[in-house]
């Protein structure tokens, strides 16, 4: 472990009551030290999340990671089981994390599978495809958070959970979850994965009508979602308000979105008047 | 079976093919064919018991020659009266012979007196000569014409009341026969139309008050209107002779039908209510069907009757904008279709009775109604199929009448629109040529086998609709020739493929039945599969399938016009209108038919509901072609746009019907495929993506 230059001075005993338990927070989630903590607070103005971003984002502080436990970790969970390859192929393992090693690491992280942090995990690790980890993104994205133990990654996990309540976050990770959920070589997400995934993602940024949405799907739409409809669908739920007074349907939403307010209005289920 | 006398050969063929340049063969010399008894010759009557040969007519005036004959009757003396000609008609001088006796040559009643589906006929003006028997004219009994009279409209108000009438209809025949016999058709004429307008007024009067529900009302018109179809057919089928008498005679007299319909019209004009109802009616009809609702599509047939009848009454009363209203409704394809379909009727052979007058002034009528169509190219994708079978088939009534319909459309739309359908004649005439030039050939005179007589269609694709490619295990004889044919076409045109067209070509087969020798008329598949039972007496639906190589349900439909129609050439076992897996074939030892020639391939012209749907689909689908082009193209040029503004710009530029949604779609369609993406700060705008 590298030493850290701090300022020498402690600020600590001269921080109100408010700020203490920030910086307490901080050192519990980041694992830094009371002055790194102090540093980055107050180069945030005191504002939690954007101490966070500002720690991690600058290479100085960002805690070194020991990249023979990053390894070690790595192979804790990687695939285990004998792939036939091609003639030829002499490699008998996967390199690469799958089903039964993820549900290991979620198990010693003592976590639900379907927990959507772990979609908040992905994310970070810019994984390709959800239910594996290829090296790379594992081992990389690690770096990136600055875990190389079980435990750091635990004490992150509250941290990551924080995440999707920032607004600009949330978008990326939603957008994000489009590809990592479809199939591999598919264009287009499957309807079952997609009502899986928004339920999740609306259970955390509350969308009242996500549930009638589901159900037009299966009743009127019954086929794979598009991309660009995922991602409309998000603007609509934060720009458009419950009596869908301010939507336009002359307007660029995906045909789907029309067509889900016109269920919406046919059902009574929702009293439109329009602007 | 060694025994076995081969029943079939084939003295005429044709095969048919596609691609760059496609070949497809027709009979062309296939001449005199008289059609009898195929099922779709709407103008085809039983035939009527001859009336007694008394004498033969007289030929005309001019010629200065008199005929006499063993039966020489005065009653045709006194007719022969310069420039009388009513009792007689008169007839072609070479027809006659000096002692010969001609025989009739004159349609019976209408068979049909409980028709069902309401077909008019096609106005009889044009004027045929017809030799007629004159017989020896009685002397007319007192109150003769009374007491005819008397009869005749006992029966015209059974028909329009619905009720058996004593009289048979060979007597009524006789009765409205004799009355213009002895001059009186003139008076039967009106009688009969005074008649006539008491029933309709009263059954259009009816309407007057009912049902304010216009889904029911119409329904009540719409059963008016078959009634008056069925019973128009009716009364004129018994009143013929009067059509072919005096109607044809008299200057400035309708038709029976003609007067009916007029008579009708004007019924339905008179009360303003009801006109209103039935037009209000049709719109909100195909408005509820516009949104998605499910309604009776039967109106939409009569549709085309009516849009007629409609169409006519909204113009005399120059209501244009409910007649822009009607046409802007009907978004919905049908009526394309439905126009395309009904000159398709007209312009085919077998319309009996159509003067040139009337049709151009019905095609006429028919480009007004074609200018309020939305959808242009649907009526020209039925259009062009229609023509290619009429041009194929050698159906068509009168190529005069099928250019000038094509002038028409031309100074309508423009040539672009045009340009295909005149590129198939330019096709029809060319292979003339190339035929020409083939039988002269030294590879046809060498090498061509004998006893058979072929001609091929040379068709360029681009042109012509694309028909499916259907494979056949041709006999050996035609293969030969259309190896030897396509050798010399491709000697004379380099650099180009021919592909046969199976399923246009079309045979006269010789046939020996145990009754007497036919020639059928028959189509490719049907030639090839009656072939095979020149080796065999028997055979299972599975062995001609494996011997022909046929796809099901083609063949399917080839043996069910083989051997469960009016023809039957084969006989089926078991017996029955449907063709099932186990069933088996046999030449039928006992066919017997009255004519010489007989017409089997009229399954040919019959359009299938396959074709009409996969021509729809394939307007659609090249709409859809052409309006993600457009996109792409504005995209483009402006790299920037606005939703609103992109879809202004397509509503511009795209020629047909399409509604925003389908707009949407395609641009969604667009962003999937990365040609397009959404502005990252505003999803309202579109960018493109190079």
């Amino acid at each position: 472990m590298n030493c850290l230059r701090y300022p020498a001075t402690c600020f600590i005993h001269k921080l109100g009551r408010g700020h203490r338990d920030k910086v307490q927070q901080f050192m519990a989630i980041t694992g830094s030290s009371e002055k790194a903590a102090v540093q980055a607070l107050k180069a945030s103005d005191w504002h939690l999340e954007g101490a966070f971003d500002i720690f991690y984002s600058q290479p100085h502080i960002r805690t070194v990671t020991d990249s023979r436990h990053l390894e070690e970790l790595y192979n804790r969970y990687k695939g285990k089981m004998l792939v036939v390859k091609n003639e030829g192929s002499q490699d008998p393992y996967v390199d690469m994390i799958l089903v039964d090693g993820i549900t290991l690491l979620c198990n010693d992280l003592q976590v639900d599978p379907q927990d959507i942090v772990m979609l908040v995990v992905s994310w970070h690790m810019k994984a390709a495809t959800m239910c594996e980890f290829s090296r790379q993104e594992f081992i990389g994205g690690l770096q990136y958070l600055g875990i190389d133990t079980i435990e750091k990654f635990r004490d992150k996990l509250s941290y990551m959970r924080s995440e999707l309540k920032d607004e600009q976050k949330f978008r990326e990770i939603y957008n994000f979850a489009f590809g990592w959920a479809k199939e591999k070589g598919q264009k287009s997400l499957a309807l079952d994965t997609a009502i899986g995934m928004w339920q999740l993602l609306f259970a955390e940024r509350h969308w009242p009508l996500v549930d009638h949405w589901c159900q037009f799907l299966q009743v009127r739409h019954n086929k794979a979602i598009s991309r660009d409809t995922w991602s409309q669908l998000l603007e609509f739920a934060k720009t458009v308000d419950l009596q869908l007074s301010n939507y336009d349907e002359e307007g660029a939403w995906p045909y789907l979105i029309d067509e889900f307010v016109e269920y919406l209005t046919e059902n009574g289920i929702v009293q439109r008047h329009q602007n | 079976m060694s025994q076995h006398k081969r029943p079939f050969s084939c003295s005429r063929s044709g095969g048919g093919g596609g691609g760059t340049t496609t070949t497809n063969s027709n009979s062309s010399g296939a001449s005199g064919g008289s059609a009898l008894l195929s099922p779709d010759s709407s103008s085809s009557m039983k035939k009527a018991k001859p009336l007694p040969a008394a004498t033969c007519s007289l030929e005309k005036e001019k010629n200065g020659l008199h005929h006499h004959s063993h039966h020489f009757d005065t009653a045709a003396v006194a007719a022969a009266r310069p420039g009388k000609e009513e009792d007689v008609m008169l007839v072609d001088q070479e027809e006659l012979k000096p002692g010969a006796s001609v025989p009739v040559a004159m349609t019976g009643v209408a068979a049909n007196l409980s028709r069902k589906k309401a077909t008019p006929p096609q106005p009889s003006a044009k004027k045929q000569l017809v030799i007629k028997f004159v017989k020896g004219k009685p002397s007319v009994p007192a109150n003769f014409e009374e007491d005819t009279w008397a009869t005749l409209k006992s029966a015209i108000n059974a028909i329009f009341l619905k009720r058996r009438d004593p009289c048979d209809s060979e007597k009524l025949y006789q009765a409205v026969d004799d009355l213009c016999l002895h001059k009186m058709g003139g008076n039967l004429y009106q009688r009969v139309q005074r008649e006539c307008e008491i029933h309709i007024s009263r059954a259009l009067s009816s309407l007057v008050g009912q049902s304010p529900d216009l889904v029911v009302f119409l329904s009540l018109v719409e059963k008016c209107w078959q009634d008056f179809c069925d019973q128009m057919l009716t009364i004129r089928g018994i009143a013929l002779v009067l059509d072919r008498t005096y109607v044809k005679q008299t200057p400035n007299v309708r038709s029976l039908w003609d007067m009916g319909l007029q008579l009708f019209r004007k019924h339905l004009a008179l009360s303003s209510e009801v006109e209103h109802k039935v037009v209000t009616g049709l719109l909100r009809l195909i408005e509820k069907e516009r949104q998605g609702e499910a309604i009776d599509r039967t109106y939409l047939v009569y549709c085309s009757d009516l849009i007629d009848q409609g169409f006519t009454m909204l113009m005399e009363a120059n209501r244009v904008d409910d007649l822009q209203r009607m046409y802007t409704l009907f978004q919905r394809n049908r009526p394309a279709e439905l126009i395309a379909k009904f000159v398709d009727e007209k312009l085919r052979a077998g319309n009996k009775g159509t003067s040139e007058e009337e049709l151009e002034s019905m095609l006429d009528k028919v480009l007004v109604l074609f200018r309020f169509i939305q959808g242009k190219d649907v009526f020209e994708a039925f259009y062009k199929k229609d023509l290619a079978k009429r041009l194929l088939l050698g159906k068509s009534a009168s190529i005069d009448a099928e250019k000038s319909m094509i002038t028409k459309l031309k100074t309508e739309c423009g040539s672009q629109f045009t340009n295909k359908l005149e590129g198939m004649f330019k096709d029809i005439e060319l292979s003339k040529e190339i035929n020409d030039s083939f039988k002269q050939s030294s590879q046809a005179r060498t090498k061509l086998p004998t006893g058979i007589e072929m001609s091929v269609h040379v068709l360029t694709t681009g042109y012509w609709p694309t028909y499916p490619p259907m494979d056949v295990r041709l006999p050996h004889e035609l293969n030969v020739y259309q190896d030897i044919f396509k050798e010399f076409y491709l000697s004379k045109y380099h650099g180009r493929r021919l592909m046969w067209q199976n399923s246009l070509g079309h045979c006269v087969l010789k046939a020996e039945f145990p009754r007497g020798k036919k020639e059928l008329s028959v189509s490719l598949f049907q030639a090839v599969v009656l072939m095979l039972f020149n080796d065999t007496q028997r055979l299972s639906l599975q062995d001609i399938k494996d011997s022909t190589g046929i796809d099901d349900r083609e063949l399917r439909r080839t043996l069910q016009s083989l051997a469960c129609g009016k023809v039957r050439v084969l006989q089926k076992i078991p017996k029955g209108r449907e063709i099932e897996d186990e069933d088996s074939f046999v030449f039928n030892e006992e066919f017997t038919a009255p004519l010489y020639r007989i017409k089997v391939n009229a399954i040919q012209m019959k359009e299938t509901v396959e074709e009409n749907t996969s021509t729809t689909e394939r307007v659609f689908q090249d709409r859809q072609y052409q309006v993600d082009a457009a996109i792409v193209r504005i995209m483009k040029t402006r790299k920037v746009l606005s939703h609103t503004l992109l879809i202004t710009e397509l509503f511009q530029q795209l020629k047909f019907p399409i509604k925003p949604v389908d707009l949407k779609k395609r641009i969604e369609s667009l962003i999937d495929r990365e040609y397009l993406d959404r502005d990252k700060n505003n999803p309202q705008i579109y960018n493109y993506l190079a």
